[in-house]
């Protein structure tokens, strides 16, 4: 089983300034902070008081409690300001502010940004710390909570920090939570002697403050059960467990998804000793304990994917359910019933992850999610894949496999565009729109209270109103069906393309190669769909191909002939383990992870007895090459209509401002842009051309006014791959200013309608690569800003054969005056290799060509 | 390395003849070739190498000769794994005889062989085999009331020592494989002969006889075999079409009444059989299967014994 699930119940305090503190809405942030964020908000904003640092603060904690994180922010930053304006008289306030707006980072996956608040918040408290210093010690836990997950060492000196003044203090329960703090970070190292002795002391310190039984001891006691499991001590582990779940039980009754959490651990216990019938049982009690209403003790039963208490853990239990069942097949029964019922489970599952992604604004809880979606799309692909082997319906089962590879690709991207397009073509008003979004947060609010809650009565509330909240959203869509359906249709009607829709669209001699790393098979699955057939192949050793990758393109960006010859070919092997068929004309190449990065045209198809490269038989002899982030982009496109490139903006800045920018100069890019110019003057097409001083980023702008069929951009380029955002296209540095350049995360603002981008630049094509995203950069970002096709570099470029490669592709597509730009860049890469002196593939292969 | 070594050295040392008085008699389809290590038929496909071969096999064999002669075995099938690459078959029959000319019975030849994975072509698995086949008697079983030594296929040994070595391909779907099967040396003790004087007392008649070629002191040839199976697997049941051709190449070698060795005509060439079987597995570890093998063309003449009209298989194995 993949490491799936923790439990993330890490103590954060909110700093204690509010005890001591004049600001006259406290009873507002204890009442959010006690599970009724809604309620204080409203009764706050019946006070609004906008230039009161005291009000702001409140507010901002009120909306971080209530899930309105950006709101939130500004609320923070506003009243810090306020507060800084007197920062003599509040530096409580001020701390207090700067320790929120860390938290609230911290939750939104920015933890970077959220432990330089804290610091400022800490420098601050410093200077008070003899007047406030639980405030003090409550950031220090703060810092190492946020600290705690990239470095350990650091965190651990906070919590002492904390620990310490706790001592001094006498604070016995902040005392627990901080030691279960260092508790969690000692397991996580490995360290588990440690681990047990901090956590055996935050017990007593719990069952001496608490005569009766309590949460906090309940968690600390499922902490011990893990640290055990750890270890492989799987009879002290259930036992932990088992105390765990007694004490939840009595507190809480049968249902709460703390009790799901243990029923999960209980349960991956036996699985880990193949005990697989037992623990079926023990996750379908996990299910039935995370459930409003589910009672069915049948492990071929699932509640319905509404029915979970928190939904995250429902996700879990049902993933833990499929793996389990899969294990099952594989270790012991061989019956088809059993990857039947895996494959029921993850189909709940996936329902389960569409609702959470409409309700999920925390980044971290959002990253779980996709991270969590990423397994449910693997684990699926196995259990329908070998399903399809195990049954006569073979192409039933590929084609279900095939869905949720699909499902599994930029489906971040394909949901934020589908949400841009149904807000700009939907013809819906705001008032609808606000409602929606008003109720979606309603209702992950809720979501999040009822797991929260640790009182019987409450936690009915709680569910009543959750309820009603999704009645209410039900009732709405309803209403938006009706009244706006095209909203509707774009929005919410499926987005994925099946198999049928695909194979209708693809013509007879069309392709698609769609590549999925399955990371615990240490596999491939390569889907391969022609118009009437799809065919599963399974590439082992998928680290192998991955150190393949890394040497190829080494040897290819070095041009170490040899080396690249074997490696071409071992990859070709490898990654085409079909023969290619003369009938087929174009593939579509739908790649993962780290096969974003190659050229497939430059792979060897068959090995030649000849060392030149000019005489290999790459896949570009027999087949144009596009690339995709999914089948459903494809279908997309193979939708449109093809008409020629009429219209061009072409771009050269040919010198970047040497003593502003450190980079040179690009003389050959302006010949580039004339011969591209010359060739659309000779077919009497319309161009713009913007070179040198011309070329700023401020013309460009204004060029965006009339419509570009192409838009060609001769210039550098610097990807950022931890910053993908930050990656820049350079322009003319005209005012000597970081915004003169044009950067990836302003392009997604942009509404382009252009039939082609053509990045003339150093690795256009790279950025950071997202697990189940595939490249975060510009590619990514001209897509969602509307571009058909983006023809990009996947590696430092040379001027003078990046030129050439870019004359003979133009004037491929401006005299057979054809829309089929992977054929002319396909001829366009061949002449280069056959007809000029650059035969490396570092020369003519470097430009891939994302869309048609 | 030095372990391996030693490993074969006493492998080598078990796998030395038996010699003893008793009286044995041999009785397989084919001269071992064809069922052991690498070359077995419906060989469950995993790509989980160290689980494959490590089992235990208890089967019943029973295969119908063109003369009256039945022959039923009990075999033992077993499957270690040594140093995790290398794959140790074991193979013990015990063999029941029933014909016109009374019943024996006895321990078969035991087959014992190494097999490795070789390589990956494509999606194929290459694997390897080298072993031996060991006889346990001279093949000179008498009638139990008479002074004559019983033909070849009342004998449950064919009391040759002999190296079979060979290679399959297998994939999911298919299974090549081929090997070769040279006696090293001979036991062969058998001195039957139809000759009516010592055979006038069967009532059956002479011409009955006749059919049983003679197998005096009998050197076997060569074999080379080559087996096309195409499997149909689904989780349980799998399914399996084969075509077994088993070539002799070098000519059986008979003792005539002058002492000299001869080769009789027609006693090299092929021999071929279709055959099919069916798997059931009851979970990872459990799992029945059968097999039946008709015979399509037979060489003219069988001094071994070892033509089948007709073979049926059905055995249990168990995957520890």
């Amino acid at each position: 089983m993949r490491n799936l699930f923790t439990i993330f119940f890490i103590f954060s305090l909110v700093p204690s300034i509010w005890a001591q503190s004049n600001s006259p809405y406290k009873h507002l942030t204890t009442m959010a902070k006690d599970a009724n964020a809604k309620d204080a908000l409203s009764r706050l904003e019946k006070e609004k008081v906008d230039d009161d640092g005291f009000y702001l603060a409140a507010k901002g904690e009120i909306l971080m409690h209530y899930g309105q994180y950006q709101k939130a922010e500004n609320s923070l930053l506003a009243a810090i300001e306020l507060f800084g304006k007197n920062s003599g008289q509040y530096q409580a306030e001020m701390a207090n502010s700067y320790s929120q707006l860390g938290i609230l980072y911290w939750n939104l996956g920015k933890t970077n940004l959220a432990s330089d608040q804290l610091y400022s918040a800490l420098v601050i408290s410093e200077k008070i710390k003899t007047t406030y210093p639980v405030l003090w010690a409550d950031i220090q836990n703060n810092l190492g909570l946020v600290l705690s997950a990239q470095q350990t060492a650091k965190a651990i000196t906070h919590y002492q920090e904390a620990l310490e003044q706790y001592r001094l203090g006498n604070l016995e329960e902040k005392k627990a939570q901080t030691l279960i703090n260092i508790g969690i970070v000692k397991q996580t190292e490995g360290d588990f002697k440690d681990a047990l002795t901090q956590l055996d002391i935050a017990l007593k310190i719990i069952e001496r403050l608490y005569s009766e039984r309590h949460p906090t001891a309940a968690f600390i006691l499922s902490l011990v059960g893990q640290t055990y499991a750890m270890q492989a001590d799987h009879e002290l582990a259930l036992y932990y467990y088992k105390e765990s779940r007694e004490i939840w039980t009595e507190l809480y009754g049968k249902r709460h998804p703390e009790i799901s959490n243990l029923y999960i651990l209980e349960g991956d216990l036996y699985l880990k000793k193949h005990q697989y019938r037992q623990a079926l049982d023990t996750y379908q009690q996990a299910l039935i304990a995370n459930s409003q209403y589910f009672d069915q003790d049948d492990i071929y039963t699932n509640p319905t994917s509404h029915e979970g208490i928190k939904a995250i853990n429902q996700l879990y239990a049902l993933l833990r359910k499929a793996d389990a069942f899969e294990q099952y097949y594989h270790g012991h029964s061989l019956h088809n019933k059993h990857l039947k019922a895996a494959l029921t489970c993850i189909a709940t599952a996936d329902s389960i992850v569409q609702n959470l992604r409409i309700g999920t604004y925390n980044k971290q809880d959002a990253l779980q999610i996709s991270e969590a979606a990423y397994q449910l799309y693997e684990s699926a692909q196995s259990i329908a894949a070998q399903l399809s082997k195990g049954t006569i319906n073979k192409q039933y089962y590929l084609s279900i496999a095939f869905q949720y590879a699909e499902k599994g690709k930029a489906a971040g991207l394909q949901n934020a565009i589908a949400e841009t397009e149904a807000r700009k073509f939907g013809d819906i008003d705001d008032t609808m729109l606000n409602k929606e979004d008003s109720l979606r947060t309603t209702i992950a609010y809720f979501e999040i209270q009822l797991s929260n809650s640790t009182k019987t009565d409450e936690s009915l509330t709680i569910r009543n109103q959750l309820n009603q909240a999704r009645s209410e959203y039900a009732l709405l869509i309803k209403t938006i069906e009706k009244t706006y359906p095209k909203y509707y249709e774009l929005k919410h009607t499926s987005q994925y393309v099946t198999l049928a829709n695909i194979q209708d669209k693809l013509s007879d001699g069309e392709i698609i190669l769609s590549y999925n790393f399955i990371e615990h098979q240490n596999e491939i699955y390569l889907y391969l769909i022609d118009k009437k057939r799809i065919s599963l192949y399974n590439i082992s050793q998928a680290d192998n191909v991955r150190r393949l990758i890394r040497g190829f393109r080494n040897a290819l960006q070095f041009q170490l002939k040899r080396e690249f010859i074997e490696l071409s070919t071992q990859l070709g092997e490898q990654l085409m383990p079909f023969a290619v068929k003369k009938k087929w004309g174009h593939t579509y190449i739908l790649a993962d992870g780290e096969l974003s990065k190659i050229p497939f045209e430059a792979l060897i198809v068959r090995k030649e007895n000849t060392q030149e490269y000019h005489q290999q038989d790459y896949l570009l002899n027999k087949l144009s090459v596009s690339y995709n982030f999914s089948a459903q982009f494809v279908a997309e496109s193979l939708g449109k209509n093809e008409t020629p490139i009429q219209t061009a903006l072409l771009m050269a800045p040919v010198d970047f401002g040497y003593f502003f920018t450190g980079i040179g100069g690009l003389p050959a890019s302006k010949s580039e842009i004339n011969k591209i110019a010359q060739l659309f003057s000779n077919q009497e097409k319309r161009t713009t051309i913007l070179t040198e001083n011309k070329a700023t980023k401020n013309a460009f702008l204004i060029s965006q006014e009339q419509k570009f069929d192409l838009i060609h951009l001769a210039t550098h380029a610097k990807i950022f791959e931890n910053n993908p955002e930050n990656s820049r296209l350079y322009l003319s540095p005209k005012n000597q200013r970081e915004s003169d350049f044009i950067y990836a995360n302003e392009i997604y603002n942009w509404r382009l309608d252009s039939k082609l981008v053509c990045l003339s630049a150093c690795e256009t094509a790279l950025g950071k690569l997202s697990r189940g995203e595939g490249i975060i950069g510009f590619t990514r970002a001209f897509t969602y800003a509307g571009a058909e096709n983006i023809l990009v570099s996947l590696w430092p470029v040379m001027d003078e054969s990046t030129a050439l490669l870019m004359e003979n592709f133009y004037k491929q597509l401006l005299t057979d005056n054809t829309s089929q730009l992977s054929s002319a860049l396909r001829t366009a890469k061949i002449q280069v290799l056959q007809q000029s002196d650059y035969k490396a593939p570092y020369y003519w292969a470097p430009f891939t060509l994302f869309g048609k | 390395m030095k372990q391996k070594s030693l490993l074969l050295l006493l492998l080598t040392i078990i796998a030395m003849p038996y010699q003893g008085n008793h009286l044995y008699a041999q009785g397989c389809s084919d001269a071992g070739l064809c069922t052991m290590g690498a070359m077995r038929p419906d060989q469950a496909y995993q790509t989980d190498v160290p689980l494959k071969l490590r089992f235990a096999e208890i089967g019943y064999y029973q295969g119908q000769t063109p003369v009256s002669a039945t022959i039923n075995a009990i075999i033992l099938d077993l499957g270690f794994d040594v140093f995790k690459e290398y794959n140790i078959h074991l193979k013990i029959p015990y063999m029941f005889v029933s014909g016109n000319f009374g019943n024996t019975q006895g321990l078969g030849d035991i087959s014992i062989s190494s097999s490795k994975h070789v390589k990956k072509i494509g999606d194929f698995d290459l694997n390897a085999t080298v072993g031996f086949k060991i006889p346990t008697g001279n093949a000179d079983l008498k009638h139990p009331d008479e002074d004559v030594v019983l033909p070849m296929y009342y004998q449950t040994t064919l009391a040759t020592f002999d190296l079979v070595a060979g290679a399959a391909l297998i994939n999911e779907n298919w299974l090549i494989s081929t090997a070769f099967q040279q006696p090293l040396l001979h036991f062969n003790e058998n001195n039957f002969t139809a000759d009516p004087l010592l055979w006038e007392w069967y009532p059956g008649g002479q011409e009955y006889v006749q059919r049983h070629a003679s197998a005096n002191m009998l050197r076997r040839g060569t074999d080379v075999m080559l087996r096309i199976e195409r499997n149909f697997r689904f989780s349980r049941l799998n399914f399996n079409v084969g075509l077994l051709p088993i070539y002799r190449i070098t000519n059986d070698q008979v003792m005539d009444e002058n002492g000299e060795y001869i080769k009789p005509e027609g006693a090299s060439g092929l021999a071929s059989s279709l055959l099919m079987g069916a798997g059931y597995r009851f979970n990872v570890k459990s799992r029945i299967k059968l097999i039946y093998g008709l015979r399509i063309t037979d060489r003219k003449k069988n001094p071994d014994g070892l033509t089948r009209t007709s073979v049926l298989n059905i055995s249990y194995n168990y995957a520890f």
